[in-house]
């Protein structure tokens, strides 16, 4: 007679708690993870080739696998990439906004706007630019720079070559 | 003078001295014009224009240094800026100003700074010169 009401008392406990707590009903968190705040920070990515990416910042809020960054710069032995502001996003994109300004030894070039892929290392810049170099100095609508191979596509151009003779 | 280009596209190799102009180019430099398809731009070591190459519906206007005048087209034209020398290539046609002497060749050479024209024609297409001359 014990036993049954031992099962009895079991059961409806268990009933309690199911009615009650609801165990199996889970509540997905729409708040992503916990941000992360950087203050002064560098940020390097290796691959097997070597060093894939050199960011610095000198502000950073990371929200799960993007990174608000203010005044981003990547720097490479012979190149600098300075802007306000950018984003980075999962190892695979850095979009910057604001005084964008690129430097390396050939020429040096300022937008508004731009993408850097950072696998292909290609710099996408879809606004008005202006690139200064001893050649020539060249404005247009739009840019991609490719660094690896490091050539220029540009278009609607105006450009003036300067040491003409 | 430095010259002036706009265009629809532009190409640089940044390590190779070299740079393309795409789609209805425009090169200006002073007073003359060239209008192409393509413009090809060569560098020297010290980062100078010492040739520059319009193909593809080139059309000029090219003034020497006695105040005449070139007006014409061709199928490719060579620039070289340190000798102001111009080499014009398929069917070239040129009138020349004030004069308007017509000339019709296959290549023609322009020194505009020593203002001297030569002219050659080829086996199937001789040099064709039309200008008028005055009846007293």
């Amino acid at each position: 007679m014990k036993i049954y009401i031992f099962y009895l008392s079991l059961f409806g406990f268990i009933l309690f708690w199911l009615i009650f707590f609801k165990p199996f009903e889970v509540e997905i968190a729409n708040q992503p993870r916990a941000n992360v705040e950087l203050g002064k920070f560098v940020f390097s990515i290796f691959n097997t080739q070597g060093m894939k990416l050199h960011l610095e910042g000198d502000e950073a809020i990371q929200k799960a696998t993007t990174m608000v960054i203010k005044h981003p710069r990547i720097q490479t032995d012979d190149k600098k990439l300075f802007a306000k502001k950018g984003v980075y996003e999962g190892e695979k994109i850095l979009k910057l906004q604001g005084s964008i300004y690129y430097m390396s030894e050939e020429f040096e070039f300022f937008t508004q706007s731009a993408q850097y892929f950072i696998e292909k290392k290609i710099l996408y810049v879809p606004t008005p630019f202006r690139v200064v170099s001893a050649k020539m100095e060249l404005n247009g609508s739009k840019m991609q720079y490719y660094l690896d191979l490091d050539k220029i596509v540009a278009y609607d151009i105006k450009a003036i070559v300067k040491s003409a003779i | 003078a430095q010259i002036e280009i706009t265009s629809k596209k532009f190409e640089a190799d940044q390590k190779k001295l070299f740079s393309k102009f795409i789609g209805n180019v425009i090169f200006k430099k002073g007073s003359d014009i060239i209008k192409a398809d393509e413009v090809f731009i060569y560098f020297n070591k010290a980062k100078k224009p010492q040739k520059i190459d319009a193909k593809g519906h080139v059309t000029f206007v090219l003034h020497d240094q006695q105040g005449k005048k070139y007006k014409g087209k061709a199928k490719e034209v060579i620039y070289y800026p340190s000798k102001k020398e111009y080499y014009l290539r398929g069917s070239v046609e040129i009138v020349q100003f004030p004069q308007k002497k017509r000339i019709y060749a296959q290549n023609i050479y322009l020194n505009l700074q020593q203002s001297k024209i030569s002219v050659k024609g080829t086996q199937d297409t001789p040099v064709k010169m039309i200008f008028t001359i005055e009846e007293k």
